[in-house]
């Protein structure tokens, strides 16, 4: 009696059994027999056990693994609405209780895994390097010191960006494709994700006009931690850089819709919006492309051409979006908090929303 | 055995008579499937794939859980997957041979017993945590049978997870 006399079926519970993806691999890679009953394993017992490693594969924990579950927990998500609440109270308690709803939904295969550390090296460090050089340096415009962010870590913000894309791409779907009837989350459920999975002390609870619940990142508050990824995601967003960068991806593909003033500019997101929105829904429609946008921006930024990326289906997608905009007649709808309060769109505007949770606190 | 207890005859593949408390007997779906089909004949019950010795040490199994609660379709689905916790009296029953170790398995495969099946699964999960691949062909006396082109094509595939 051996090991290899377990059928196959047997062989994939010994795997699902095995603590780590490490070991997965090792026993994958002893013989023919291991290799094919490690294709039986099933997706879900993979993300498991990826989740499971320590964080050399999945850094930064957990938002690696989330992102490479987005799309996947965004499209289980629109399924029905409870499902949509249970993503809902998945957000309210941060990203912990995001990665707990995708190991409860989502599932990744080897191949996947593979694929996304090709994509982590590709995409995703030029990101994490381009993040670090776009956080502000100084006080300038902001109110807490430039040691806080000092302390802070491009990764997760970076990713927590690309979460949001990926989760919510089909908002941004639903309104560039209006007489479709494409499902959508709408900017509630949008503004869940971002306070709870973008936490900031500036969104803390109590909130001023904002629901806040003392749940997730906020359970320990103000104790156990202090970072503004709000904040930096806005400073990100607002820096000149970020916005050179995809201006010459648009550039590529089209020309500029009317472009605000620097003065518009300094006058905030709510006028940007108001009388610049095919611009402003453009660049966010690019930033909703998730990772693929992403390596978009980061590809062009370096002197190459859009076709670089995924054989010049990328150049024909984005000429669609852009034509979807322009094709657009009317503006998303917008919905106030108060009045001269901050406005979000229908249409996923991460600064909006992000402006949205802080205002009040600070500009 | 208590007094309402009820004694059944289990056959072994090797032609053995084992008597048996019949609620030890049915922590295995496929006899209490077989009882419930073929009624309380008193005719021993053929036992087809599990030999004497093998279907005594899954029935000690039985006999220390006899009183565990039913596996859920929960359990079934997850909870194998999230751990690799052993409990003691398990842990010990489970230092064997790795022949019979694998012998259980399969009984306890074929018998439908899900809670055995899976710490046998788990043992053997163990035996493999943290190994390289070359020290789990020699635990497991397997032998490499990958071609020098596709130990290449393994290692090509495998970048990702040594790049640290």
């Amino acid at each position: 009696m051996h090991t290899l006399s377990l059928p196959p079926e047997l062989l994939s519970l010994v795997y699902s059994g095995l603590p780590t993806i490490e070991d997965h691999i090792n026993l994958s890679n002893t013989c023919h027999s291991f290799r094919s009953a490690c294709q039986l394993t099933s997706p879900n017992a993979i993300l498991r056990l990826a989740a499971a490693q320590n964080s050399i594969y999945i850094d930064p924990d957990p938002h690696f693994l989330i992102l490479c579950c987005g799309r996947q927990l965004s499209s289980w998500a629109l399924a029905d609405a409870s499902r949509t609440l249970e993503l809902r109270d998945a957000f309210r308690d941060g990203v912990d209780g995001l990665l707990a709803l995708c190991l409860k939904t989502c599932g990744l295969r080897i191949d996947d895994i593979r694929r996304m550390h090709q994509t982590r090296f590709r995409v995703l460090k030029p990101l994490y390097a381009a993040v670090a050089g776009m956080m502000p340096e100084n006080e300038e415009g902001f109110v807490f010191s430039g040691a806080v962010w000092l302390a802070m870590d491009p990764k997760p913000i970076a990713l927590q960006l690309l979460i949001y894309a990926e989760l919510f791409r089909c908002d941004m779907d639903a309104v560039l494709y209006p007489g479709e009837g494409l499902p959508s989350f709408g900017y509630e459920l949008r503004l869940e994700f971002v306070k709870y999975c973008i936490p900031d002390p500036m969104c803390s609870p109590p909130h001023p006009y904002l629901e806040v619940l003392e749940t997730g990142p906020y359970k320990k508050w103000p104790t156990l931690w202090t970072t503004h990824n709000q904040l930096a995601l806005m400073g990100i967003m607002r820096c000149p850089e970020w916005s050179r960068c995809w201006k010459s991806v648009m550039s590529e593909i089209g020309p500029q819709f009317s472009e605000p003033s620097s003065r518009a500019v300094e006058e905030g997101v709510d006028v940007l919006w108001e009388f610049y929105w095919k611009q402003s829904l453009w660049l966010s429609a690019l930033i909703m492309q998730g990772i693929e946008g992403i390596d978009v921006m980061l590809t062009v930024s370096a002197g190459r051409k859009v076709e670089d990326v995924g054989n010049g289906k990328w150049r024909a997608r984005l000429t669609q979006i852009r034509s979807q905009v322009e094709a657009l007649k009317e503006a998303p709808q917008t919905h106030q908090f108060f009045q001269d309060g901050p406005r979000v769109s229908d249409a996923p505007y991460l600064l909006a929303e992000i402006r949205a949770c802080v205002l009040g606190r600070v500009q | 055995m208590s007094a309402t207890s009820q004694t059944i005859i289990l056959n072994s593949s090797d032609g053995v008579d084992i008597p048996v408390d019949k609620e030890v007997a049915t922590r295995s779906v496929l006899i209490r499937n077989l009882l419930e089909d073929l009624g309380d004949t008193g005719e021993p019950i053929p036992i087809l794939n599990v030999n004497e010795a093998v279907l005594k040490k899954v029935l000690e199994w039985c006999e220390q859980h006899k009183k565990d609660p039913p596996a859920t379709n929960e359990d079934d689905s997850d909870s194998r997957k999230k751990t690799t916790d052993i409990d003691e009296w398990d842990q010990k029953f489970m230092q064997v041979d790795q022949e019979m170790l694998f012998e259980i398995i399969l009984a306890a495969n074929y018998l439908d017993i899900k809670a055995l099946l899976d710490v046998g699964c788990k043992t053997v999960a163990n035996m493999i945590k943290g190994k390289s691949p070359e020290e789990i062909r020699k635990t497991f006396n397997i032998q490499n049978d990958f071609t020098p082109d596709e130990e290449d094509q393994i290692r090509r595939e495998n970048e990702w997870a040594e790049d640290r």
